[in-house]
């Protein structure tokens, strides 16, 4: 429940993040999604399967505010999650130099998807701008990164803290 | 949870983005998108408040000097216009008097109701926004404008929130004529922000500056509408007129808009056109 709860609370900021930065200027969200940054970064963490219904949440998500075709996203980035979260387990990941390449790689992964589909189920499409998508997927794989770092280390100081509580508890006895 | 179970459930889920790509076409809203809209757009219009809000205290700081002055001269402009407002009041009676001589029926623009903006969309190729409208329920396919003109039409509603595909959008067409010479075209968005007023043969007149507004044929958008003014005309090998249209509104300063909510046709010919759900159309009569 706490889980949801937290992804559910993830979602909403992203959303609201997307809407404040569209607010201050309407070509920042160009090149840079936060739903996307969230759907890495549980991707990262997660399990495959669970990777892919998180995706599929925010693929959803991803395409209620835009004016594409619905679904769109939601293919895209359920195949990006799954597909990074099975390289991630397969892999020994020690350096966040690593989290960046695969977190760049599940974010080209994810808009090639997009532009690929869009190009060619539908008739009237039009190949994306290629500077945009560039910077789009490298403030993503760079902002999921950072996510991924700023967690590990909150988790790890927490862990120490409980450690210390725990000593001086005996201490104390 | 085992590797086959993993596969199942990809395939699954990206069997049904499939289907839900392939059952909507682009600008229809399926009942999924309209769900998921519902609960999106409170947290479109929440974070549309605080930006709002910061942007409004930052600008009250920057601006503290000046609103004395505008203040000043808002109020100047409040009595100058209360005194066309008493001179419009006449040619308002004048024009009753003048309507009932002639029998003519009024154009009525319809009813409507205001909306915000919570959300534009960022795609460069695809042009909608988000909008809400607390007094009202917005419907599919009712038109949307601010004060200058034509804005697009409701693509997706959901309660109070509705997704608008903008004019300027490639795949909206809007019947528009020429105001000066009443010669009837499409417009259309090429995705990029401008506007172009297609099917218009080459041997017409239209000069640059022309006024263009709503048709009123395609049966969404009432007649008179402000859409632009001609930008540029070129004919090039073409049998028509490629024309450049400067669109009326704005799309870079957009903040309140309206909704249309009347339909364009009266009930008796919209039941006899058999678009009211279960009405039939009428069989003529002694017709072959």
């Amino acid at each position: 429940m706490f889980r949801f709860l937290r992804f559910a609370a993830a979602v909403g900021i992203a959303i609201g993040l997307q809407i404040f930065v569209a607010g201050i200027h309407p070509i920042l969200p160009r090149g840079l999604d936060f739903v996307l940054v969230v759907a890495l970064y549980y991707a990262f963490r997660c399990r495959p399967a669970t990777s892919a219904l998180l995706g599929s949440v925010l693929g959803l998500v991803q395409d209620s505010l835009s004016g594409g075709h619905f679904g769109l996203n939601g293919f895209a980035t359920t195949f990006g999650a799954y597909t990074t979260s099975r390289i991630q387990e397969r892999m020994v990941i020690h350096q966040n130099s690593q989290v960046l390449l695969l977190l760049l790689l599940a974010a080209t992964l994810q808009q090639t998807l997009v532009a690929g589909l869009q190009f060619l189920l539908f008739r009237d499409a039009e190949l994306p701008n290629a500077l945009t998508t560039v910077t789009l997927m490298a403030t993503s794989s760079l902002a999921g990164t950072a996510l991924y770092v700023a967690s590990q280390r909150f988790h790890s100081w927490h862990e120490r803290r409980q450690v210390l509580g725990r000593q001086r508890i005996r201490l104390e006895d | 949870m085992s590797e086959r179970f993993n596969r199942i459930l990809l395939v699954l889920l990206l069997l049904g983005h499939l289907y839900l790509l392939s059952r909507q076409p682009a600008t229809d809203g399926s009942r999924l998108e309209s769900s998921s809209l519902r609960l999106i757009g409170p947290i479109s219009r929440v974070a549309d408040g605080a930006l709002a809000a910061v942007q409004g205290v930052a600008a009250s700081f920057r601006m503290a000097d000046s609103l004395r002055a505008e203040n000043l001269r808002l109020r100047q402009e409040l009595e100058r216009l209360r005194l066309r407002q008493v001179y419009w009041r006449q040619a308002e009676d004048e024009l009753a008097l003048l309507r009932r001589a002639a029998a003519a029926a009024p154009r009525e623009l319809g009813e409507s109701f205001p909306a915000t903006i919570v959300y534009i969309d960022p795609s460069p190729t695809i042009r909608t926004l988000v909008i809400h409208a607390p007094q009202g329920r917005p419907q599919h396919n009712q038109p949307v404008l601010t004060a200058k003109g034509l804005l697009g039409r409701v693509i997706t509603s959901a309660g109070a929130y509705a997704k608008v595909l903008l004019i300027t959008d490639r795949s909206a067409a809007v019947s528009a004529q020429i105001e000066r010479t009443r010669r009837q075209g499409l417009i259309g968005g090429d995705g990029e922000g401008g506007l172009w007023l297609r099917h218009v043969p080459a041997q017409f007149d239209v000069v640059a500056g022309d006024m263009i507004e709503t048709a009123g044929l395609d049966g969404i958008f009432p007649p008179g509408l402000p859409i632009g003014t001609v930008r540029e005309i070129s004919v090039e090998e073409s049998i028509f007129h490629k024309i450049e249209v400067a669109p009326a509104v704005d799309f870079g300063t957009l903040d309140q808009v309206y909704v249309l909510t009347k339909p364009l046709l009266s009930e008796g010919l919209r039941r006899e056109l058999a678009l009211v759900p279960g009405s039939t159309p009428p069989t003529p009569e002694g017709g072959a």
